[in-house]
């Protein structure tokens, strides 16, 4: 059975090679530059590869600086900036070219970096704005700040809502609606529920990694370690997430495995430390996170923290509300 | 969204936006000149080949909505007034919105290809047929009646020099890579048939003949406001017209939904209700009704009419969301922008004063060039000697300027049109866009705007909107066919002299149902 997952991830790489070569072709093409790079943002968020964002960054700046300012160029620096947590740089990128940050994707993006920073109300009122008329990604969003603000009813509302927006061309946004819901029900106890919804994120779009790891996390809540284990397994499979491997370390520590905790460990710490070391910010928290939590080294995490509030001295811990 | 001008998602002139099935194109409707299935309406819904021509997508639904009146024939030709137009327009809303539901034609595609083309609620009952796609076939209804049904690929019926049309409304995106996040579409020029001098942007270049024609270059920063103030000439003193007379959809392919019914499977009154409106729709399925019936696959193999059954009521039609709508051709790409949130469909009543507001501002960009080649324009534009680029936000304000385009009657080429030699007006403009629909009078030919049917030159038909009527030329009264004329162009002080638009198909339709010619 062919998942589709993987019929999207081979589209997209198909999409990549053709773009590149009709580049080669036409170096000076705009449009051709633009949706090269954003085919290439969209694969490494897709295939989670979060680690290739940095250098697609540098080419996006080469792309501007070789073929001129432009929006489309300017708003993937910001999306780029966004998943990677830099998120006062989303705030720059999206004032390089007049009148971007009036458009509505850069408002949306916007209205999610200030969340991020911290300044809810603003993002609320920008997002509301937005829902005239409405779109599937603002619902999602303002459902991402409901949720950040602890009003589960309404998040899992807007969630909903935000799926009847979408259509059957758009199956992995729903099954990602799916988990967020799941994810949604798991912190409230209702595990039954969270299952339903992480089995409709299944069926919705198969082979998705992203289901597997929530699918781990509700078995881990339910003391599940095998089908835990089993799930994270197929995830690092996949996909290079340090955060997948540490957490396939706390379970495999939690039955008892040490040793082979250890190894999982080692490489998610690795992973934290390389793009920390390469002045990247996305994993500091997470950093925080392993030194109170797996290896506990309060002064390192607290060093860490320190590194993080300095990078971003705003940001707030909240759920993520892009697609990862 | 409807149409080939747009440039919408959903829609797919665009090299760098992916055509998608709900991407309507065109409707066509007129009375069938074969009559072995008594007095008939042909329609025919166009839509993009995607995934592929012949293969349609399993996701979509496709509704044409088939309703039926008495001809309107009793409206005046008031006093010119914006009041007196809304009023009546409001009167004609009911025909069409009041309190009843239209009858349609709504098609869905199996997994394995075959059409369920359902008949819901006409005056010759309501019921399913499951077809093949690609193949000719002729339906019993339960009441008797044949019907003839086609659903897959063929030939775009449609002809016509887009790129033309784009290089007269300045249109970037034809032209030049243009961001997404930006505004910029029509640029602030002025709207024109005639190149005008000094615009650098959109007039053409020898050395670049394909530009726009496929060929897209990257937009040079602004400003883009045009600072001329005459037409182009060359050096034996003619104009250079913005058309090319080129098909820019020859060779393409479409799919398709062609429909032959009998007048009186859609009502009971043939003999008053002269009149047939149709319109078409685009729906999509909804990821969550998608999701729905995807954990028991087997279950809606082995019963696929339980979704049909849902048909009644209309459960079916809450699964799924509409995306695109097509009644008159140019009705959104001429008049309403082409903006998504002003894509009301068939019931676009609200859009009287931009339908007014939108004319006035093409009027001040066509009327000067249609003066300046020496004809008459019913734009009135204080005898500018150029096109000048002028908006409105008031109706109110730009109703004097285009009262006589909007009010005029359409004269038409000869008395061909009206077969039964009856007391038929001519049509106007407001009463042919609003509501948005393809209104086919059955005691005419069909031909536009009394229908609309697969020959017809629909596009140089809609400039001659803005011709005066009431004018002479070469000793006939202008009509919708002028500006196809060959010999208007050959005294034209204008080159190319051409026609704006190819005169007829680059296949030859077909003599016998599905009358659109085979794909390419």
């Amino acid at each position: 059975m062919i998942h589709d997952y993987d019929t999207e991830l081979g589209q997209t790489r198909a999409d990549v090679a053709r773009l590149h070569s009709a580049l080669a072709r036409e170096p000076d093409d705009v449009s051709g530059a633009t949706r090269l790079l954003y085919r290439r943002y969209h694969l490494a968020t897709l295939a989670g590869q979060v680690d290739d964002l940095p250098a697609l960054r540098h080419e996006v700046e080469d792309a501007i600086g070789r073929l001129g300012l432009n929006g489309d160029l300017c708003l993937l620096t910001g999306q780029i900036d966004f998943t990677l947590h830099r998120f006062s740089d989303v705030v720059t990128d999206l004032e390089r070219v007049v009148g971007l940050a009036h458009s509505r994707p850069a408002r949306a993006l916007l209205a999610d970096a200030r969340l991020r920073q911290g300044h809810v109300a603003e993002a609320r009122t920008e997002l509301e704005e937005l829902l005239d008329p409405p779109s599937w990604d603002v619902l999602s969003r303002l459902a991402g700040l409901l949720d950040a603000c602890g009003d589960d009813l309404s998040a899992d509302r807007a969630y909903a809502a935000a799926q009847e927006e979408l259509s059957a061309k758009q199956m992995r946004a729903f099954a990602w609606l799916e988990l967020k819901r799941g994810s949604l029900a798991l912190r409230r106890g209702r595990e039954g529920d969270a299952e339903d919804h992480y089995d409709r994120a299944d069926r919705a779009y198969s082979g998705y990694w992203l289901v597997d790891e929530h699918f781990a996390g509700l078995a881990v809540a339910r003391g599940r370690l095998d089908a835990a284990e089993a799930r994270l397994r197929r995830v690092v499979m996949r996909v290079p997430r340090p955060t997948a491997r540490q957490e396939l370390g706390r379970v495999l520590e939690q039955m008892g495995r040490r040793t082979e905790a250890e190894s999982h460990y080692a490489a998610a710490l690795d992973a934290y430390k390389a793009s920390a070391a390469a002045g990247e910010v996305h994993y500091l928290h997470h950093l925080v996170d392993f030194y109170t939590t797996v290896h506990i080294d309060l002064a390192a995490a607290a060093r860490w923290a320190d590194a993080d509030a300095t990078a971003s001295s705003t940001r707030r811990a909240m759920p993520t509300t892009s697609i990862t | 969204m409807a149409d080939h001008n747009d440039p919408n998602a959903v829609n797919s002139i665009f090299a760098d936006i992916d055509m998608s099935a709900a991407d309507l194109y065109d409707l066509f409707g007129y009375p069938s000149d074969d009559q072995s299935l008594g007095e008939s309406v042909v329609v025919a819904l166009t839509f993009a080949p995607v995934p592929d021509t012949g293969v349609l997508d399993t996701d979509m639904l496709y509704r044409i909505l088939v309703t039926s009146h008495p001809r309107l024939d009793a409206r005046r030709d008031d006093e010119p007034r914006l009041r007196s137009m809304v009023e009546q327009l409001e009167a004609v809303r009911e025909t069409y919105f009041g309190n009843f539901s239209a009858p349609e034609i709504r098609v869905t595609m199996t997994e394995d290809q075959q059409a369920n083309v359902q008949f819901l609620g006409f005056h010759g009952g309501t019921f399913t047929r499951t077809v093949s796609t690609n193949e000719v076939h002729e339906l019993s209804s339960p009441s008797g009646h044949g019907i003839r049904a086609f659903v897959g690929g063929r030939d775009d019926a449609f002809f016509n020099d887009l790129p033309g049309f784009f290089r007269s409304i300045n249109y970037a995106p034809q032209f030049y890579h243009v961001p997404h996040t930006s505004d910029l579409r029509e640029l602030p020029i002025p709207k024109t048939l005639l190149e005008l001098e000094g615009n650098h942007l959109f007039n053409f270049d020898p050395d670049k003949p394909r530009h726009g024609y496929g060929v897209k270059l990257n937009l040079p920063p602004g400003p883009y406001e045009w600072t001329g103030d005459r037409f182009a000439r060359d050096a034996d003193g003619n104009y250079r017209f913005v058309y090319s007379g080129e098909d820019a959809q020859a060779g393409r392919n479409v799919n398709a939904i062609v429909l032959e019914i009998p007048l009186d499977f859609i009502t009971g009154e043939p003999r008053a209700d002269r009149v047939v409106a149709t319109w078409g729709e685009s729906w999509v399925l909804k990821a969550s009704a998608k999701v729905d019936t995807i954990p028991d696959q087997l279950f809606w193999r082995e019963h696929p009419w339980a979704l049909v059954d849902g048909a009644h009521g209309d459960d079916q039609l809450k699964r799924y969301k509409v995306v695109d709508t097509v009644g008159q051709p140019f009705a959104d790409a001429g008049l309403n922008e082409r903006e998504d949130r002003r894509q009301l469909g068939a019931n676009n009543f609200l859009l009287a004063r931009q339908f007014v507001r939108r004319l006035a501002h093409l009027g001040w960009g066509f009327g000067p060039s249609i003066s300046a080649l020496g004809l008459q324009t019913s734009f009135d534009h204080d005898d500018a000697p150029v096109s000048v680029h002028r908006t409105y936000r008031s109706a109110l304000a730009a109703f004097p300027r285009v009262k006589k385009v909007i009010f005029q009657r359409l004269n038409m080429p000869d008395d061909s049109w009206n077969k039964h030699g009856l007391d038929i007006p001519l049509r106007r403009p407001f009463e042919i866009f609003i509501p948005n629909v393809c209104s086919i009078d059955m005691d005419t030919t069909g031909t536009w705007p009394f229908g609309r049917r697969l020959e017809d030159q629909v596009a140089t038909r809609f400039l001659a909107m803005f011709l005066d009527m009431s004018a002479d030329i070469q000793g006939s009264p202008y009509n919708v066919e002028t500006l196809g004329d060959q010999k208007v162009w050959d005294t034209a002080p204008v080159v190319p002299k051409t026609p704006p638009n190819p005169l007829s198909n680059d296949k030859d339709f077909l003599p016998r149902f599905p009358y659109l010619a085979e794909p390419w």
